[in-house]
Order: C-alpha cells, then structure tokens, then sequence
C-alpha cells in the first residue's frame, strides 16, 4: 500500500502489528512507546523525520485511548496529571530546544545519546533489583518498593511560599491532598518540580517522558503503580499532542499511517490495561524494568552502528531485538488476560 | 489504485503541502477522533461479547 505524505510502500499488515505491540505495550506500562514505532517504522523505510512525526501521531491517539480505559477502571488521578504536566511541558520545550543547540555544536550530540543509554540501563537495573530484594514481602501480599523512607521524606517537604494569595479567591494553600494516589498532603511544588526535572530529563534525551515518570512517581512519591501509569499516560498525551502539532505543521507526519496503526493499538491498549488488574504490581515493575533494559541494549547498538559506517547492520539487529521482546511481552501479556478471563468466567459448558 | 484511493492520495499531499496550519489542526483532529470512535466501539464490542458470554454459562446451569 502506498503512503502519499511520507512516499512509501508498506504493508499494512506490519503496520497493523506494530500498532498492536505499541497499543499493549502503552496500556501497561504508560509509555508512549515512541523508541519503539520509530525503530518500526524505520525498519519500514520511513525517512528518520517522518518517522518520528509519524510515531508522535500515534503515541498521541493511543495514549488517549490507553488513558480513557483507565480513567474508566478508577486508575487516573487527574490532579497529580495536572500538577505535573506544569512542570513537565516548559521543561520539555526548554530542554529541547537546548538539546538542538548541543546538537549542532558537534560534541555533546554522542555524549547525550551514550547518557541516555547508561541512564536507561541504569533504571532499568535498578527497578530489577527492587523486585527482586521485596520478592519476599511480595509473596506475603505486601505491595512495597525498597525508597519507602525517602518517599516520606518527599512527601513530607515543607517548600515555601505555603500558600498564595489569588486574586477573586483569596488565600490558597499550596498543599494538596491526593486521595487517589494514597497521599494526605503534599506541597504541589513537589509534583510539579518533579515534572520539570522528568521534563528537562526526557527533553534532553529526546524522548516524551513517559519512561521516567512512571518510575519517579512510584519511588519518589510512593504512587501505586497503576496510578503512575495512568498519570504518565495523561502526561504522554500532552507531550505528543504538542509534537504532532508541530511536525505536522512542518509537514511530516503520515496521517493514514497514523490511523491504520491506531486501529490495531486501540484494541492492544484495552488488552494492556486489562493486563494491570491481572498481573501484581510488583510483577509490572519487573517487566518494565527488563524492557527499558530491551530498550537500552538496541538504543545502544544503534549509537554504536551509527559511529561507523561499517557497523550499520547492528541498526538492524536493534530494531529485530526490540520488536522481538516487545512481541514477547505482548504475547505474554494477552496469554495472561485470557487465562485470567477464562479463570472468572469458569470452564466451558 | 482505486479512484478513491487516488483521490484521498492527492488530497492528502496537496492539502499538507499547502495549507500546513489546517493540516496540522487536522491531523490532531483526526487522531483524536478517530481514538475516541475506536475507544466507544471497542468498549461496546467487548461489552457485547462479555454480557453474551457470561448469559450463555448461566444458561447452561454454570453457577460461577
């Protein structure tokens, strides 16, 4: 099938199959998965910038349905979104804008890429070893995360001004309660510095976020798991609406492309969210964990193919390691919602 | 290639490449409608399918 905007010829069907994976894969972990389509569609013969217009149209219309599904399952807690988009967003444009200019200084281009590579590895490691030192605690059905002291010492951060006046209003304080993510009260500077450091992280990374605040949420402020991945999806979908606007403002995104894709991710997003009430927390962290480990490893020999001219197959085997263990995933995941299903509904008559 | 198909094709590259504001609020548009339909129908289809399911074992005598 040929697509007019980018000027390909692809088959539908892969593109199908990609947009399932990323529908999954978003869902359940609340990442755009925007390393992932644009690996994808590279593979695909996409040019790099047509790619990723392309995948921020996606990422957007899955994100939209993965976080109406969990609004729809009590998982959204709309404020902390709130709070955090504020100090994600100028974070991003800043950080990106400054990520441009490293670019085009020459230098500081391969240091951020190998950065994003080691930090990526690096959180991965570290949510690996949180699963596994708790998988005690675990099986005794306590859902705990190994940063339980320094998350009450986040949320119990007294940052002035304590409250402001407002104009119309009157005095207002500057803490707020977060019923829904388990917090009494918490200064909404903590949130939305935290969205400026994930913002200024994820800018200078070149990525959307999503990545990072799952895990900032749960190991700083103590949020449940579900409830991070609902509030990085509803801050996903700011951050690529933004993006789409902008590269198709510039003419590079593939419009039926887009859709074709969010057909299949539309159904994967409703089989990943299923997936969050079948698999434990604790298990969700794990897997997340072994994919940003994924993710890190075929960033990472993409950085190395693109350094020498002779290298450039490794490109390949990236974009086939990472398609392959997000296929594995997803394959692992719909498995369980149907044992899952199959076990409420009872055997058959 | 269909007519339709050429036509949607031309539409698309004439009206990107000449309109790029238009586009792009159409782009956002489209993308966030065409989520929203397909979130209403899916929600409707696995509805369907669950409610259907779930009748036919209470019918069969299943006490689940």
């Amino acid at each position: 099938m040929f697509f007019p905007n980018a000027g390909v010829d692809v088959n539908p069907f892969l593109l199908l199959l990609l947009g399932l994976i990323t529908g999954v894969l978003g869902g359940f972990f609340g990442i755009g998965g925007g390393f992932l389509i644009t690996g994808g569609l590279l593979v695909f013969g996409l040019s790099p910038i047509f790619a990723v217009g392309t995948s921020l149209a996606l990422v957007l219309g899955s994100s939209v349905v993965s976080m109406l599904r969990h609004r729809r399952a009590g998982n959204l807690d709309f404020k902390l979104g709130l709070l955090l988009v504020t100090g994600t967003v100028p974070a991003l444009l800043v950080a990106q804008w400054l990520a441009v200019r490293l670019e085009e200084s020459g230098s500081a281009g391969p240091v951020i890429r190998y950065a994003y590579v080691v930090f990526l590895a690096a959180l991965g490691v570290f949510i690996i070893h949180d699963s596994w030192r708790n998988r005690h605690r675990v099986k005794a059905g306590e859902d705990t995360v190994s940063t339980a002291a320094l998350i009450r010492r986040v949320q119990a951060l007294r940052i002035p001004p304590h409250s402001i006046k407002v104009p119309g209003v009157g005095t207002v304080r500057t803490y707020v309660a977060l019923p829904k993510s388990g917090i009494e009260s918490v200064s909404v500077f903590v949130p939305m510095g935290m969205g400026v450091l994930v913002g200024f992280m994820a800018g200078l990374l070149g990525a959307g976020g999503g990545f990072i605040v799952v895990p900032a949420l749960i190991f700083l402020m103590g949020v449940p798991t579900e409830v991070a991945i609902s509030v990085s999806l509803f801050q996903t979908t700011i951050a690529a609406s933004m993006g789409t606007f902008l590269y198709s403002l510039s003419n590079h995104v593939d419009l039926l492309m887009a859709v074709i894709m969010l057909t299949a991710a539309s159904i994967g997003s409703r089989l990943g969210v299923a997936a969050i009430r079948v698999v434990i927390p604790s298990r969700v962290r794990l897997l997340y964990g072994l994919t940003l480990l994924g993710g890190a490893l075929a960033v990472g020999l993409k950085q190395v193919s693109s350094a020498d001219p002779g290298l450039g197959y490794l490109a390949s085997i990236a974009a086939v390691v990472l398609l392959s263990a997000s296929g594995a995933i997803c394959v692992l995941l719909v498995a369980l919602v149907f044992l899952a299903m199959r076990k409420r509904l009872g055997p058959a008559p | 290639m269909t007519p339709v198909y050429a036509a949607l094709s031309d539409f698309l590259k004439n009206f990107s490449a000449s309109y790029p504001l238009a586009w792009a609020l159409l782009v956002i548009a489209a993308v966030s409608a065409t989520s929203l339909v397909l979130y209403g129908v899916w929600e409707l289809i696995a509805t369907q399918l669950i409610y259907r399911y779930s009748r036919r074992r209470k019918a069969s005598g299943w006490k689940g």
